[in-house]
C-alpha cells in the first residue's frame, strides 16, 4: 500500500482555542499504480483532506487556523513507512515534490508567472535530485513529452501566460512529476477546462499511470470525469467518507443514498429529454452538520431514529466496499422488502 | 407592434459579426469572436448553444441580448434593428431580454441585501408602487424555488445555488420574454446544478419563456434544449432539433465534441 489514511481529521482552530472539526474520520488507501477518486460536493472536505496529506496549511501554509490529526502512512521510495501528519517541516520538504506531486485546480495560481516552464521543472528537480542543472534541463523535454506535448522544446521556453488552459495544466503535471514522485494528488485538475481539453488531461494522467505505475489521488465533484480515471471511488459528504469501493461498483450499484442521489443529479445524454433529479436542500455545513447521519435531512430513505440521532459507523459490505449508512441500498434484505 | 413583428422570430441576428481589438501596447490585431452568424430565435423555444471556450457563444448571446452591438450585420428584436432603438424603446428591450451570467455573485451587489438587489430593476423601470413591487419579488422568488426569508440577507450569506437562483429571480423581475442564461450552472455542484435546470425548465413551462441556454456541457444542453446550435471558431457549424444534432450529428466538429463527452463518461 502506497498511502494508507486512517481516521484523518481536519479542524479549524476557533479564536477561543477549541477546534471545530471539518473533516472527521476520512479513511482510504491508495495502492501502487492505482487511481483513487475522492468525490464530493463543495464543503464535503475533499480538498482539505488532500491538502492535509501534504500539510499545505497549518503554521506555514494556506490557513494557519487549520489543524490535522490522524494517521496518513506513506511508503517512501526507500521503503520506509512515514506518517505524513507527524513529519517535521524539513522532512516534509523532502516529501513534497519527491514522494508526492500536487496539481491544483487553477494552474495559473500554482505556476510561477515570471518563470519559463523549463526553469520551473529544473527548479523542482534541483531541489530533490543529485544532478546538474544542465542534466535537469535535459530531462525537461522528456517530462513535457510525457505530459502529452508534441513540441516540448517550444513549450519549455514558454511562460505560463503563453499557454492555453489545458496546456498549463499539462505543464503543471510535468512540473509536479519533475522529481518523479510516485503519488500524484490532483485536486480538481480538469474542472476549469472544456470537455475536449479535460479529456487530454485525463488521457495524460492515464498514460502516465500505465507507463510509470504512477498512483493518483484524484479529487473531483465530476462523476463523469471520475468514471474514466478511477479504479476506486471514495465518496465524501459532511467531512466523512460515506462510501468507498471499486469505481464500477460504486457508480452502478451505489450503496449510500447520497451516492445514488449524486448520480441521479447528473444530466444524461439520453435521446429522450430527461431532467436530472436534484438533491433537495443544500449540502451539510461541514462546521455545523446535522445530528445523526449528516445526509439525513436530504435523504429519501432517512427514518426517524438512528438516522437522526446516531452517526452511522463504517460497515463493510464486502472486502474493499465500505458504506456509512443505517439503511444502505441494494442489500438483499432491502430488496426483499421492496 | 404589428402582427408581422409578433409572428416572426422574437430575436434575430443577420450575418452578425463581432470583432474585438486586443488592448495591449504591443499587439493590436482584432479577433473575430463571431463571424457572419445568422440565427432566428423563435418565441417559446429553448435554444441551446454549445461550444468550447472561445468559440464565441457568449459574444453571440450578448449580441442577441443587445448588450453588444455587432461590428457588422444586424441584430433585431421583434423585427426592429437594435441600433434604431432609443430612449423608452431601448428601456423596453432591456426589460424584455434578460441575461443571467455564470458568476451570479456579480449580478448581486455584495453590499446590499438580496431584496434591494431584486427591487432595483423595478425601481429603474418604474411604474409599480411598493406593495406591487413586493408582490413581484415574492413571485419571482417562488418561481426559482426560494423563500422570502433571504430577502434580508446579503449575497455572501447564501449558498452558491441560492445565489444563482437569486440572480435568476432578479432577471425575472421585469417579466422578460427572453432569458439568456450564459453558463448558469458551470460553477455549481451537480446536485445544485440539477436544481437550476429544474428552475429553467419550470420557467419555460409556466410562462412560455424563450430561453437561450449557453453551455460548454453538452449533457446540460441535452437536458433542456429544443434546438441546439454548435459553435466553433465564431461560427455556427450545425443547428437543428436537439435529437438530430446531438444524436445524429452531421458536422465533424459536432461529432468530435460528442466524442469528447462520451470519452469523459458522460454518455451513460
Amino acid at each position: 500500500m502506497l498511502l494508507d489514511v486512517q481516521a484523518l481529521q481536519v479542524g479549524l482552530r476557533a479564536p477561543g482555542g477549541q477546534i471545530r472539526p471539518i473533516v472527521r474520520a476520512a479513511g482510504f488507501t491508495v495502492g501502487r499504480g492505482e487511481a483513487l477518486a475522492l468525490v464530493g460536493e463543495s464543503g464535503s472536505g475533499k480538498s482539505l483532506t488532500a491538502l492535509a496529506l501534504v500539510r499545505l496549511f497549518g503554521a506555514n501554509g494556506l490557513d494557519p487556523r487549520l489543524v490535522a490529526a490522524g494517521r496518513a502512512w506513506l511508503r517512501t521510495r526507500s521503503g520506509e513507512r512515514v506518517d505524513l501528519l507527524s513529519l517535521g517541516d524539513a522532512e516534509l520538504l523532502a516529501i513534497r515534490g519527491r514522494e508526492i506531486g500536487l496539481i491544483a485546480q487553477d494552474p495559473m495560481s500554482a505556476l510561477n508567472p515570471v518563470m519559463r516552464v523549463i526553469d520551473q521543472i529544473v527548479e523542482a528537480r534541483q531541489r530533490h535530485l543529485d544532478e546538474t542543472a544542465a542534466q535537469s534541463a535535459g530531462q525537461a523535454r522528456r517530462l513535457l513529452a510525457d505530459a502529452g506535448f508534441g513540441d516540448p522544446d517550444r513549450v519549455a521556453r514558454c511562460y505560463p501566460h503563453q499557454l492555453s488552459g489545458g496546456m498549463r495544466q499539462r505543464a503543471m503535471i510535468a512540473i509536479a512529476l519533475a522529481a518523479q514522485p510516485r503519488l500524484l494528488i490532483a485536486d480538481e485538475p480538469t474542472t476549469a477546462l472544456d470537455a475536449a481539453v479535460q479529456w487530454q488531461v485525463i488521457d495524460t494522467l492515464l498514460r502516465l499511470r500505465a507507463q510509470q505505475g504512477l498512483s493518483i489521488l484524484f479529487i473531483s465533484h465530476d462523476l463523469g470525469v471520475v468514471s474514466r480515471i478511477a479504479d476506486r471511488i471514495a465518496v465524501m459528504y459532511g467531512g466523512q467518507v460515506v462510501e468507498c469501493g471499486p469505481a464500477q461498483e460504486v457508480l452502478l450499484r451505489p450503496a449510500h443514498p447520497y451516492t445514488a442521489a449524486l448520480i441521479d443529479s447528473l444530466p444524461r445524454m439520453t435521446p429522450e429529454a430527461t431532467l436530472p433529479r436534484p438533491i433537495p436542500d443544500i449540502p451539510a455545513d461541514p462546521l455545523n452538520p446535522p445530528p445523526g447521519c449528516a445526509f439525513h435531512p436530504r435523504c429519501a430513505h432517512a427514518r426517524p431514529g438512528a438516522c437522526t440521532t446516531q452517526v452511522p459507523g463504517p460497515t463493510d459490505l464486502y472486502a474493499g466496499r465500505m458504506v456509512r449508512c443505517h439503511h444502505p441500498q441494494g442489500r438483499p434484505e432491502e430488496r426483499a422488502h421492496g | 407592434m404589428d402582427d408581422a413583428a409578433r409572428s416572426g422570430p422574437v430575436a434575430e441576428l443577420v450575418r452578425a459579426s463581432k470583432a474585438y481589438t486586443a488592448a495591449t501596447l504591443w499587439r493590436g490585431p482584432s479577433v473575430m469572436a463571431v463571424r457572419e452568424v445568422s440565427l432566428a430565435l423563435d418565441a417559446g423555444e429553448v435554444l441551446g448553444i454549445v461550444g468550447e471556450s472561445g468559440s464565441g457563444k457568449s459574444t453571440l448571446g450578448r449580441m442577441l441580448a443587445g448588450l453588444l452591438e455587432p461590428s457588422a450585420g444586424v441584430a433585431r428584436f421583434r423585427g426592429r434593428d437594435l441600433r434604431s432603438l432609443r430612449g423608452a424603446d431601448l428601456r423596453a428591450l432591456r426589460a424584455e431580454v434578460q441575461y443571467v451570467f455564470q458568476n451570479a455573485s456579480a449580478a448581486l451587489s455584495p453590499r446590499r441585501q438580496v431584496g434591494a438587489s431584486l427591487e432595483e430593476p423595478l425601481r429603474i423601470q418604474g411604474g409599480l408602487d411598493a406593495p406591487a413591487r413586493r408582490q413581484r419579488i415574492e413571485r419571482a422568488l417562488a418561481q426559482v424555488g426560494l423563500g422570502d426569508s433571504l430577502l434580508g440577507r446579503h449575497p455572501h450569506e447564501l449558498s452558491g445555488g441560492q445565489r444563482q437562483r437569486a440572480a435568476i429571480a432578479r432577471s425575472l423581475m421585469l417579466e422578460p420574454a427572453v432569458l439568456i442564461a450564459d453558463e448558469p450552472v458551470a460553477s455549481l455542484d451537480v446536485s445544485i446544478q440539477a436544481q437550476i435546470l429544474q428552475v429553467l425548465h419550470a420557467l419555460r413551462g409556466a410562462s412560455g419563456m424563450t430561453i437561450v441556454l449557453i453551455s460548454h456541457d453538452i449533457a446540460v444542453i441535452n437536458a433542456l434544449a429544443d434546438r441546439v446550435a454548435v459553435m466553433h471558431q465564431g461560427q455556427i457549424v450545425e443547428i437543428g432539433p436537439r435529437r438530430q444534432v446531438l444524436f445524429e450529428p452531421r458536422h465533424d466538429y459536432t461529432k468530435q465534441l460528442l466524442q469528447a463527452c462520451a470519452a469523459l463518461g458522460l454518455q451513460r
